[in-house]
């Protein structure tokens, strides 16, 4: 009976931490990273979605959007110097192996979405914009990230 | 004594029979008779099959993606075999292969002197590629750039090195017969063409068999990454709830729905992708929206 009220007291306990070890990052710098990425996808998310037309075109919030993913690109690097890795984290090796190289990728990002932001004036600036963009995120990830 | 020598003789004439039926045929020259290729269709058959995603250079970027000296390495259960060298140099390259030697290593998985290819080439799927988009995909690769860097050997293993052993594998796996009833709509059978014959997405979206063909019963429901990391996503309609213009979207930009940009091997086909006609993309789409829901593997 002890046994089982225990058991009843602690597996609850034991399954809310192992779900909450499934969802938080630890390491504070993967946590700063993945936050970097979040708030460059919200960026991308604004321009794909007036893109399509489920949001109104706005050429300030569009061009304010692209220099967020501007600013944040730079920011990649210095994030990504120390060589940590973790479960959740999907930064690969090839970042390390060839750091100049991410490097230089980072800023691809950061030109293409810079250019955006100076450049976005009319709906249809939009579709080259999020194509460059999208190249850029993808070169990257191409080698660096790891698939699900 | 007599019994023992019947038997070699058996023997040996089973193992000739077997030596002469399991080499590979080459295209004969009559197939292709009378076909000439035009480079400007050529270059989209060559952008939708795929072709430098493999060829080209490992970590080739920009222009030098024309040059298609192989050395990319595809690690695989069997052992790792490494893209060669397919640009026009005489040498190195196929520069001295004329079209029947393109369309028998295309669609029959052989080489011009008769070798078997393994399937990390995917000549299954290239088996349904149309003899004149073949001559139009000729009439372009013969306009890239040579290179002379030597092909290298791959790294398989007995007893996979056994080249001939793949005449039984042709047997099993290489088939003519479309996965996917389209009946006769030509939207559908153009994402088929584009789908199952030059893009080849199901190499890496369909499981393998352990013999490490394709599983087509579980066709495109997503596949452990041959890299051996990681997965490649099930894209039939039970696990992937995206509409056709997502699909069409993500093949467009690399943006999924969520925003997220794609990453691995799929940068590849996007890029190729997005050359292509916005018509093609709407018929991949298309043909991926209208997938028999399979469930992942557990």
């Amino acid at each position: 009976m002890n046994i089982l009220k225990s058991l009843a007291f602690v597996l609850p306990m034991t399954l809310g931490t192992m779900a909450l070890s499934q969802t938080e990052e630890t390491n504070p710098i993967i946590k700063q990273r993945m936050e970097v990425m979040k708030s460059m996808n919200g960026s991308i998310g604004i321009l794909i979605k007036m893109t399509k037309g489920e949001m109104a075109f706005d050429a300030e919030e569009a061009q304010a959007a692209a220099a967020n993913i501007a600013e944040t690109a730079a920011e990649v690097p210095a994030l990504f110097e120390a060589e940590e890795m973790s479960e959740k984290s999907r930064a690969l090796p090839a970042i390390w192996q060839n750091y100049e190289d991410f490097s230089n990728k980072a800023d691809a990002l950061r030109v293409a979405a810079e250019t955006a932001a100076t450049q976005i004036d009319a709906h249809d600036d939009l579709g080259p914009a999020v194509s460059n963009i999208g190249g850029a995120c993808t070169a990257c990830h191409k080698v660096n990230r790891a698939e699900r | 004594m007599s019994r023992l020598f019947i038997g070699l003789i058996v023997l040996c004439a089973l193992a000739g029979v077997g030596w002469t039926v399991s080499a590979g045929r080459p295209m004969p020259e009559s197939d292709v008779a009378g076909l000439t290729g035009d480079p400007v269709a050529g270059e989209t058959i060559f952008t939708a099959a795929g072709c430098a995603s493999c060829h080209m250079a490992p970590g080739a970027e920009g222009e030098a993606q024309r040059v298609l000296s192989g050395g990319q390495k595809f690690p695989s259960d069997f052992g790792t075999f490494i893209a060669p060298n397919i640009s026009p140099d005489p040498d190195h390259g196929i520069g001295g292969w004329d079209l029947a030697d393109l369309a028998g290593a295309l669609t029959r998985g052989v080489s011009p002197e008769g070798e078997h290819y393994y399937p990390a080439f995917p000549y299954t799927a290239y088996t349904h590629m149309e003899l004149q988009d073949i001559a139009d995909l000729k009439a372009y690769l013969d306009t890239l750039p040579a290179s002379d860097a030597p092909s290298q050997p791959h790294q398989v293993g007995f007893p996979f090195n056994i080249r001939r052993a793949m005449f039984g594998w042709n047997l099993l796996y290489l088939s003519d017969h479309w996965v996917l009833p389209v009946g006769d709509d030509p939207k559908l059978e153009r994402g088929r063409y584009l789908v199952e014959a030059l893009a080849h997405c199901g190499e890496c979206h369909t499981p393998r068999t352990a013999l490490g063909g394709m599983d087509t019963d579980r066709w495109m429901a997503g596949a452990p990454d041959p890299s051996g990391k990681g997965k490649v996503p099930n894209i039939t309609p039970a696990a992937l709830d995206w509409g056709e213009s997502d699909i069409v979207f993500f093949l467009e930009t690399g943006f999924t729905p969520n925003f997220d940009a794609a990453g691995g091997h799929m940068v590849d086909v996007i890029n190729n992708m997005a050359k292509l006609s916005a018509e093609d993309r709407a018929a991949v789409a298309a043909y991926i929206a209208a997938l028999p829901p399979v469930a992942s593997a557990p």
